[in-house]
């Protein structure tokens, strides 16, 4: 039949356009040629969600943070071993009623419109960052300054009403151009939230809404002009996908699962292509209790949990090996960290022990334990689309059945999560997670004055003792009396245990091995990203030179 | 003829107020809102600064002026502002959108027909023979396979061990300094395997109802005094049956567009396109309240253009209904 | 065609049995109730019991079907998983069936304005993107089996709606209904004990058609994260599961996808056999 013959003619000739395309090999055996640095090349990203807008005041998505991190800059940042370092401001001096805080601002920087970077562009952002137009979630912190001006282009000073000790950090976020927004009441409208103009490592480009964003590097960049030539993140939304377009050289890097890292990409190929990096990430997951029910009011059922919970079970588990046990809201290995709290060996029978201890007996012999005829079931509530904290619940699951007690799940999306149930205060458990704020003051979470709709101290967690430690904590810059009262902190949450702190996962970035300068260190593998580099001969995408 | 057409515009408008009822309504069954999906659980928002974005966003008013203010903008295609941080118009987001879930939605209609039509009549002139029952086994293997599964595996045969073919999304990184020939051969391939499982649900749907229309004719009387008459079999297949069984298949052409919008939501989001579907499902995650009924709205208005398309076609191709 | 007498019900199980792929599909779908409801028969592994140290292993004598990425074993799983799957499409189904006679039965039988408004309410459910619809109302309610089961079945009942229509229209004009009217039969005894049991056979196939579409529903509900909850097994959800590591754990895509396969192709053999032994018109050739 006719229409048959037209429709193999026409799929013979797109096999053959296809096959004469030459597909380049992912730079996997070149030719041997110098290691040096050299300008040039792309990377491209995968990322499950897009950007929502390059303005990180307004917006709260980790897509849309980690591009503007491409194109501005903070007054501070943390270096490699998470130690405040300058960014736009060379250098500061805090006065010594710790009221004050002067930073000295770089000379010489420029906008990417090439307009000059001065200490108006920071007075306005504190400005913006405290108006009421602006639709932003980080006001808080910068509503404690009490007076804030410029004496000089070069000058920035800031006084606060209190001591302020995580006002330093706070100060990493982006300062935007004046010149740009100014006739914009709410920045979230300006085309900048768009096109984004800022004093940072790369340009932007283009945003392709759905698909891609790409930015170039900025050849006058105050640090220096990166060695990558572009960035690219291609919005994927299916992590299978984002998989395959790895191993195909779709994309360069991505951070995968445990199970991938540990199975999935340990064949003799995938290493010949890719390096494999794994270090401690900056946050949390725990099991959160809201305190005022019935069922966890006393202590003893909450420690019953740490015992009962194989913490070791799920990190070989759900994690493959590929984290750390918690014992409490602070990261090991930082400086903050106190390693001597109490801890939870894994011991069911001292689970049933203490269980039994506050009035917790199975008499009908059913496996289930009652107390006053109320029998020991309740719901846990985590959010949909996180594989690790789904399997973390069906592990906690049968390690309580083993103890006698029932634990349902229900998992939720959000949204919904969020507003109906956790601000409302209608759980009973909760299994979340924190990212761990590289400034150690926790006041939000833990703080009784955090208690009401909305705010984050969620599970209802009320200690006078700790009230006093977060003050102490926030209102002096002394680096060892805010590790005194925070180790103090840590000792009473353990005691405590509002949250069965469950692990800190791992990062598992892994990158494209043509991608050369990665030096993982404590703060990760992206602090340098400026400093990464393609030798000449493996450059990839040589199509967009500049 | 041409009342016929009237006819059917005016039959559109109570369905379109129709439409944007339930559409209200079911947006409405939603628990929590856009401005927590901004704030939450962010150690450094409070009470204050969530009231300030929820009075931004308009969600104090009650829920029948909300309506009344929507229909009365739906009217002009104006579905006001996306509640997500770009604030930009509905209609304008919807309309990015649109023209790749079109593109391709038209595509596989357009695969279907190719395919679906030879397939059925063939399986309907040889009921029962080989032919017959391995098409229906393979044509309905299209529809009884989760679409993001096959997808996936055609992902890794021809992505991942051939080669042949990209992965996902819509363009490659170095389109633009492509050539002409370049630049369609790398269209093409991105749209190949997305176009080919959308269209292989719905083979089976159309060509049984093709097989099953031919069936039909076959059987009338015309076609046995065609027989009767000395007319070469293919004749009568051609001439005579198809064109008959043909009309109906337009009707249904136009039904399925609503199914083809609903799968999209799958496989975009397997291949990375940035499709419609792919928004709407943001924008339910997200509630995103005016882009979820804009979405709605417009899938129906879709819809119903594809429906008055599909009568107005049968009405040109049935000579019953052009001469009235 | 009226009740049907045992001659005309042997003809038609001649004629369906006569239909190899058809009974194929009978017997696919017979065997798959027998395995639902008896999990027992097969396996008498504790589908949900975690066991790390043997995360995605594959099929061996212990696992047939070998572990999902808890160590579950998936053939026991994938068993209870059936019934799951069965009811979230028996359920929907039955709902979309009754609101469909409901709404068909009504229409074609009072006709002129009840019909008119019946069916643009038809129309207008039918311009929606179905699954859109599902997705909005399941992400706002929640992903219960109940709430999948209602809302599947509240969106696809349209089909059902329009065909009972057709057959009580035609029905309606038939000599028994005259005859009943005759005896002073009421409407309502007319159309439930007279039309309704005529209008059911083609809405039958219908159904079993639909109960497939619902397993595959219940599918892409689940890879959007919305389906039925782990760790409750759904084959849908094995499916999504097994997704992230479909080249590498092969057995958790591959088994759930051919069962899905296979038993909408079941289905979906089986109505298009009912119906071509049904209707004695369309006998060989």
């Amino acid at each position: 039949m006719k229409i048959a013959r037209v429709l193999v003619a026409a799929l013979a000739f797109v096999l053959v356009a296809g096959c004469a395309k030459e597909k380049q090999e992912a730079g996997s055996a070149g030719p041997v040629g110098s290691d040096a640095p050299a300008y040039g090349d792309a990377i491209v990203e995968g990322s499950i969600g897009d950007v929502s807008g390059f303005l990180s005041a307004v917006t709260s998505d980790s897509p849309s943070h980690t591009a503007a991190n491409y194109v501005f800059n903070g007054l501070v940042r943390y270096d490699k071993n998470l130690k405040l370092e300058g960014e736009l401001a060379g250098s500061w001096e805090v006065s010594p009623d710790g009221k004050r805080i002067t930073f000295h601002l770089r000379k010489g920087v420029t906008w990417h419109d090439g307009a000059p970077f001065t200490s108006d562009d920071v007075l306005f952002t504190y400005r913006r960052m405290i108006d009421p137009n602006t639709p932003t979630a980080y006001a808080e912190d910068f509503k404690q300054v009490e007076r804030a001006g410029n004496p000089d282009p070069t000058t920035f000073v800031v006084e606060y009403g209190k001591p302020f000790a995580p006002a330093l950090a706070s100060w990493g976020m982006h300062i935007l151009p004046k010149h740009l927004l100014a006739e914009y009441p709410d920045i979230s409208r300006s085309p900048l939230n768009k096109k984004p103009v800022g004093t940072g490592p790369f340009r932007f480009v283009e945003w392709k809404t759905g698909e891609k964003t790409v930015f170039e590097g900025n050849p006058d960049y105050f640090e220096g002009r990166p060695y990558l030539s572009r960035v690219v993140t291609r919005v994927i939304p299916d992590p299978a996908t984002m998989f395959l377009e790895l191993k195909s050289g779709g994309i360069d890097m991505m951070g995968v699962t445990p199970l991938q890292y540990t199975r999935q990409t340990e064949t003799e190929e995938f290493r010949k292509s890719f390096h494999k990096y794994r270090y401690l990430s900056f946050g949390y997951t725990y099991l959160g209790f809201r305190l005022s029910h019935p069922l966890f009011t006393d202590k003893r059922v909450r420690q019953a949990f740490a015992c009962a919970i194989h913490k070791k079970e799920i990190i070989d588990g759900v994690l493959f090996g590929l984290g750390q046990e918690a014992t409490g809201p602070y990261k090991p290995g930082t400086w903050v960290h106190n390693p001597d709290v109490k801890r939870y060996p894994y011991d069911p029978q001292q689970a049933k022990a203490l269980l039994a201890e506050a009035g917790w007996k199975d008499a009908d012999g059913d496996g289930v334990l009652e107390k006053e005829g109320r029998k020991f079931s309740f719901t846990v509530l985590t959010n949909a689309g996180n594989e690790s904290r789904a399997k973390t619940a069906a592990i906690i699951q049968q390690n309580l059945a083993a103890v006698g007690v029932k634990m349902e799940i229900r998992t939720l999306e959000w949204a919904a999560f969020i507003n109906e149930f956790v601000d409302k205060r209608k759980f009973d458990a909760v299994i979340l997670g924190w990212n761990i704020p590289q400034d150690p003051d926790q006041y939000d979470i833990w703080s009784s004055k955090k208690t009401g709709p909305k705010e984050l101290n969620f599970v209802g967690f009320q200690n006078a003792e700790v009230d006093r430690l977060l003050e102490e904590g926030r209102r002096t810059f002394d680096l060892e009396k805010r590790k005194k009262a925070y180790s103090r902190i840590q000792e009473i949450l353990a005691e405590e245990q509002p949250y069965v702190f469950l692990y800190y996962p791992d990062a598992l970035p892994v990158v494209h091995k043509r991608i050369h300068g990665i030096e993982p260190a404590p703060a990760g593998i992206s602090y340098n990203f400026i400093k990464w580099y393609v030798p000449k001969d493996r450059q990839r995408y040589t199509t967009f030179q500049k | 003829m041409l009342r016929y057409i009237a006819r059917r515009l005016a039959l559109t408008v109570p369905l379109l107020i129709g439409i944007s009822l339930i559409s209200f309504l079911v947006i409405h069954a939603a628990p929590g809102g856009p401005v927590e999906m901004a704030t939450d659980l962010n150690p450094k928002v409070t009470a204050e600064a969530r009231e300030r974005l929820r009075a931004y966003y308009g969600l104090d008013q009650p829920i029948h002026v909300q309506y009344v203010r929507w229909l009365g903008r739906m009217a002009t295609l104006d579905f006001g502002q996306s509640f997500s941080r770009d604030g930009k118009q509905v209609s304008e987001k919807i309309g990015e959108r649109i023209p790749v879930t079109l593109a391709i939605n038209v595509l596989s209609m357009l695969l279907i027909f190719l395919v679906a039509i030879p397939l059925g009549i063939y399986s309907a002139v040889r009921k029962d023979s080989w032919f017959d029952r391995i098409s229906t086994v393979v044509v309905f293997t299209g529809f009884a396979v989760p679409t993001f599964w096959l997808a996936l595996l055609l992902m890794i045969l021809f992505g991942v061990k051939l080669g042949w073919l990209p992965i996902s999304g819509l363009v490659s990184l170095e389109y633009d300094s492509l050539g002409l020939a370049g630049k369609i051969w790398d269209r093409t391939s991105h749209l190949l395997l997305p176009v080919f499982v959308s269209a292989f649900g719905g083979l089976a749907g159309f060509s049984r109802y093709m097989r099953s229309n031919m069936l039909e004719v076959i059987r009338q009387d015309y076609i046995a005094t065609a027989r009767a008459k000395g007319l070469p079999e293919r004749k009568v297949v051609f001439r005579h049956a198809m064109r008959n069984a043909l009309l109906p298949f337009i009707t249904i052409l136009g039904l399925s567009v609503p199914g083809l919008l609903g799968g999209s939501v799958i496989f975009e989001s397997i291949f990375a396109i940035p499709g419609l579907g792919q928004l709407f499902y943001q924008s339910v995650m997200s509630r995103d309240y005016p882009l979820i009924m804009g979405a709605l709205v417009i899938g129906a208005f879709l819809t119903l253009i594809g429906n008055l398309l599909a009568d107005v076609g049968y009405a040109l191709a049935d000579p019953r209904i052009r001469t009235e | 065609m009226g009740a049907g007498t045992s001659s005309i019900f042997r003809d038609f199980l001649r004629r369906f049995f006569r239909n190899r792929l058809a009974a194929g599909g009978g017997i696919v779908i017979a065997l798959l109730f027998v395995v639902a409801a008896f999990p027992f028969l097969v396996t008498d592994r504790d589908p949900n019991r975690i066991d790390i140290l043997r995360i995605l292993a594959p099929p061996s004598g212990e696992h047939p079907l070998g572990t999902d990425e808890l160590g579950r074993d998936v053939l026991s799983r994938m068993v209870h998983g059936a019934r799951i799957s069965l009811e979230v499409g028996f359920v929907a189904t039955g709902i979309a069936t009754a609101i469909g006679l409901l709404v068909g039965l009504i229409a074609g039988f009072y006709g002129r304005w009840v019909d008119g408004v019946l069916m643009r309410f038809v129309d207008i459910m039918l311009c929606f993107p179905s699954f859109f619809l599902i997705l909005a109302v399941i992400a706002f309610l929640g992903p219960s089996i109940i709430n999948i089961m209602a809302v599947i079945g509240l969106t696809s009942w349209m089909g059902a709606a329009r065909l009972v229509r057709a057959e009580t229209l035609s029905l309606k004009e038939r000599d028994f209904v005259a005859a009943a009217k005759a005896q002073g039969a009421g409407n309502m005894r007319i159309i439930f004990r007279h039309i309704l049991p005529n209008a059911l056979a083609p809405v039958l196939v219908w159904a079993t058609l639909g109960v497939a579409g619902a397993i595959l529903v219940e599918s892409s509900l689940s890879f959007l994260g919305i389906g039925v909850q782990p760790p409750t097994p759904s084959w849908g959800n094995i499916l999504t599961a097994g997704k992230d590591n479909i080249e590498f754990a092969w057995w958790l895509s591959v088994y759930p996808g051919l069962a899905i396969l296979v038993t909408v192709l079941g289905y979906y053999l089986l109505g298009e056999g009912i119906q071509d032994a049904a209707d004695p018109r369309l006998k060989g050739r």
